[in-house]
């Protein structure tokens, strides 16, 4: 990457950004100029923008004098320093002799980096209880910034990708960030007080109505002014901050002349992106200052990212990465004979050996968690709750209802305790829980917990295709068969003979329903996805096919059904389908959580269980 | 308004421009200076930790001499054509001294190392492992200040061999800056081995 120049094209960029900052706060003054003009015109003469009558001059005053208080209090808390800062985050001074692991080396990096940026060593902190992958600067005006670094990131990083990571943040540094960032917050400050005091000035009467005084239409029209001001100035920030990030990659380039690591270090936060990116509750106050700000997925929550997508940064570091990255592991898998393969059974992680960067062992909080078969079922239960508060209750009421409201509660509790668990390690979990299941209760019974999951699950509408996909792996994992498949099948196997002779052409419907849904699953672009999908339908039909989506109604059954199809074909084409979808999964590089679990539903599916182990 | 009236009032502006011209050579040529001093920082500590190491390993290698002795005369040169280039770091040929310098005590380092690890009692040594940790260290501070430095050379060079600055620079004694390489063309050359 050409760092000098990407420096250059990004620096002006953020200075059109900040000229269209200004160019808010302007329009900001006018709104609040025109609105106090509006607002008082009972209590005057006439509309006269230039000499505002008296209510409205008071009124300007009392907005503006918000604002400066806003920005007072905010300005005290920056002034305070880095190093306060840091402590309030929950940060705790490192130094060389600590009796942490690794932190002796964390301070060697850092050390070593500010000589390469020619900046100052800043104080440097950990965050202790921070497993996400994240760093941050913080700093007053005074030029003494206080570098944080999360736990995790010293311990999932190499030492190469923690200096890439590091060198990124005195990228922020030497760029002059910090005053910037200070400033943003400063200014977001005052806005956000406009609001908080037109809130306060609706506040309800005890009685619950609200009452036409003067101070409610005030507070009302402040509120909107404030919620306008917030808006656009966080939008602002937004797109500052993604300019930022950008710059800052480039410099940690520089700093290090090693682009590899820091998309290494990129790709291993984008592998991990189930993990909130960080859960200090300062969250939203700092997400702009931190290395990441986790996957945003809503067209909306894009807008207002602080950070761009992992995977464009990626792409403006090294647009190769993913192919160096795959050649590499061929040329490491050539030397190692495949170690998980060799595995195999029911205990076997699918799919590892392909994906190293999915951490697949248990965290030591859930293995001490799920040591009795209460907690191994709890835990099953607790897989499917949904993130909806509203699907969640009913789910909980659900079970209370099925079993008892003692387990209900077991369940909730379990869900809170292993919530990161849950949520980033569930392969795991789910292989824990059934292998402790099979040696503990009988068939009937796995077979009776298989049914009544179903049912459950259905309290919450129709399956999701993540729900399916999850519950038919814990069928497999509990050694129950697949009672609706191998009903079917018996009937079906006086009439396979037919079936196989239908020809790929007829099955096209089948493929295209299969192959959309891996296609999706990666989370690509719109277009790409369109793309994708026609590439791969081609190789099984010149028949056009629409592509599907997980979110049709429906599309589960029709899944089920497609499954029935293809179950009866011959081994060869089944295992070849499966493979096939492994590639498209892997052709971006890596394979994402949803990827896989959709990957080993098919290899399970399909009968293909030499493939999925 | 007269003729004179305009020359004077180019002649003004003209003044001007050089002045901002000179002034943004001398930031340029200072920036430069500093990340050199921060190599010479570096090499410093490097220069200190060398002796300690040798001295750990005299007590176990007493009769490999000629590879000890190497290190402390290729490090005493080293350390000698550091402080000569830390004093004028812009005047040519000194850092070009001391990158080859480098580059022979580097070499003897080397020798060293491999001397070490044929002794499995030296390596279990606990201070002399924090020691060769320190170093490692530094070695990449080390060559993060080159590179720094190597930056802000280059910025230098690119201001001032840009056309107006080239004028100002030339009659103002501002010199080309050295990239920290070896002057002499035979560090390049790829090593020879010969198993014997």
């Amino acid at each position: 990457m050409d760092f000098f120049g990407s420096q250059d094209n990004r620096r002006k960029q953020s200075a059109i950004l900040l000229v269209f900052f200004i160019a808010a706060m302007l329009a900001m003054a006018f709104v609040i100029h025109v609105v106090a003009v509006f607002i008082s015109l009972p209590a005057s003469t006439g509309i006269d923008f230039s000499q505002p009558s008296k209510p409205a001059k008071a009124f300007i005053i009392l907005v503006w004098l918000t604002c400066s208080f806003g920005c007072l209090f905010r300005i005290l808390d920056v002034r305070a320093g880095g190093a306060t800062l840091a402590k309030r985050f929950g940060g705790v001074e490192a130094n060389t002799t600590g009796r942490y692991r690794n932190e002796k080396e964390f301070v060697d990096i850092v050390s070593e980096i500010s000589v390469a940026s020619s900046c100052q060593m800043p104080r440097v902190f950990i965050l202790h209880r921070e497993s996400a992958i994240n760093a941050f600067v913080v700093g007053g005006f005074t030029g003494k910034e206080a570098l944080v670094v999360s736990q995790g990131a010293i311990e999932k990083l190499d030492r190469d990708q923690l200096s890439a990571v590091i060198a990124h943040e005195f990228g922020h540094i030497s760029q002059g960030d910090i005053p910037v960032n200070m400033r943003l917050l400063i200014a977001l400050g005052g806005l956000n007080a406009i609001d908080e005091v037109g809130k306060l000035l609706m506040t309800e009467r005890r009685d619950g109505k609200l009452v036409g005084h003067p101070g409610v239409i005030v507070g009302f029209v402040l509120r909107v002014i404030g919620s306008i001001g917030v808006f656009f100035g966080r939008l602002t920030r937004s797109a500052f901050s993604r300019q930022r990030e950008f710059l800052a990659d480039a410099c940690a380039v520089q700093f290090t002349r090693n682009p590899e690591s820091l998309a290494a270090a990129l790709s291993v936060i984008r592998d991990e992106h189930d993990e909130e990116a960080i859960h200090s509750v300062h969250a939203e106050e700092i997400t702009h200052l931190c290395f990441q700000n986790g996957e945003k997925v809503k067209w909306y929550d894009k807008l207002f990212a602080t950070h761009p997508p992992v995977q464009k940064r990626i792409d403006a570091i090294d647009p190769h990465f993913a192919v160096k990255l795959r050649s590499k592991k061929r040329a490491t898998e050539k030397k190692k004979p495949n170690l998980y393969r060799a595995g195999g059974g029911a205990n076997a992680v699918p799919l590892t050996g392909a994906e190293p960067g999915i951490s697949v062992g248990l965290s030591d909080l859930a293995s001490v968690t799920l040591i009795d078969s209460a907690s191994c079922l709890a835990v099953l239960h607790a897989v499917f709750v949904s993130d909806d508060s509203g699907k969640s209750k009913l789910y909980y009421e659900a079970i209370a209802f099925a079993y008892n409201k003692i387990f209900a509660h077991q369940v909730r509790e379990i869900r809170e305790t292993l919530y990161t668990d849950l949520h980033s390690n569930q392969l795991a979990i789910i292989d824990k829980a059934t292998s402790q299941l099979c040696d503990s209760i009988k068939l009937d019974n796995r077979q009776r917990l298989l049914k009544s999951l179903e049912k459950l699950l259905l309290v919450e509408g129709e399956f999701t295709l993540m729900n399916y996909a999850t519950l038919q792996l814990i069928r497999r994992k509990l050694n129950a068969e697949f009672p609706v498949l191998e009903q079917k099948v018996d009937k079906v196997h006086s009439i396979a003979q037919a079936a196989q002779a239908k020809s790929f052409d007829t099955m096209g419907r089948e493929f295209a329903l299969l192959l959309s849904l891996i296609v999706e699953s990666s989370g690509n672009q719109i277009e790409q996805l369109d793309q994708q999908f026609a590439n791969a339908l081609k190789c099984y039909t010149k028949e056009h096919h629409p592509r599907r989506s997980a979110e049709e109604p429906g599309i589960v059954k029709e899944l089920e059904a497609s499954f029935q199809t293809l179950y009866v074909q011959p081994r060869g084409i089944r295992e070849a389908f499966v493979r096939h979808c492994l590639e498209i999964a892997q052709a971006d590089g890596h394979i994402a959580r949803d990827e896989r679990a959709l990957l080993d539903l098919f290899a399970a599916s399909l009968k293909c269980d030499a493939l999925a182990a | 308004m007269g003729v004179g009236t305009i020359v004077l009032i180019v002649a003004v502006l003209l003044a001007a421009y050089a002045v901002m011209v000179y002034n943004r050579l001398i930031t340029h040529k200072n920036r430069f200076m500093n990340a050199f001093s921060q190599i010479d920082v570096q090499l410093q500590r490097r220069y200190e930790l060398i002796p300690n190491l040798v001295e750990i390993a005299s007590k176990y290698v007493s009769h490999e001499k000629e590879t000890l002795t190497a290190v402390i005369e290729a490090r005493n040169t080293a350390s000698k054509a550091c402080s000569d280039a830390a004093a004028n770091p812009a005047e040519s040929g000194l850092v070009g001294v001391l990158a080859q310098a480098e580059q022979s005590l580097g070499n003897a380092m080397g020798k060293l190392n491999m001397v070490m690890e044929d002794y499995p009692e030296l390596k279990a040594d606990e201070t002399l492992r924090d020691l060769h940790d320190e170093l490692t260290s530094t070695e990449n501070r080390v060559t993060y200040a080159r590179q720094a430095y190597s930056d802000a050379v280059m910025r230098y060079n690119t201001e001032r061999e840009q056309f107006p600055a080239v004028v100002v620079a030339n009659t103002c004694n501002f010199n080309q800056a050295e990239l920290f390489e070896a002057a002499n063309e035979d560090v390049h050359k790829p090593v020879k081995v010969s198993f014997g």
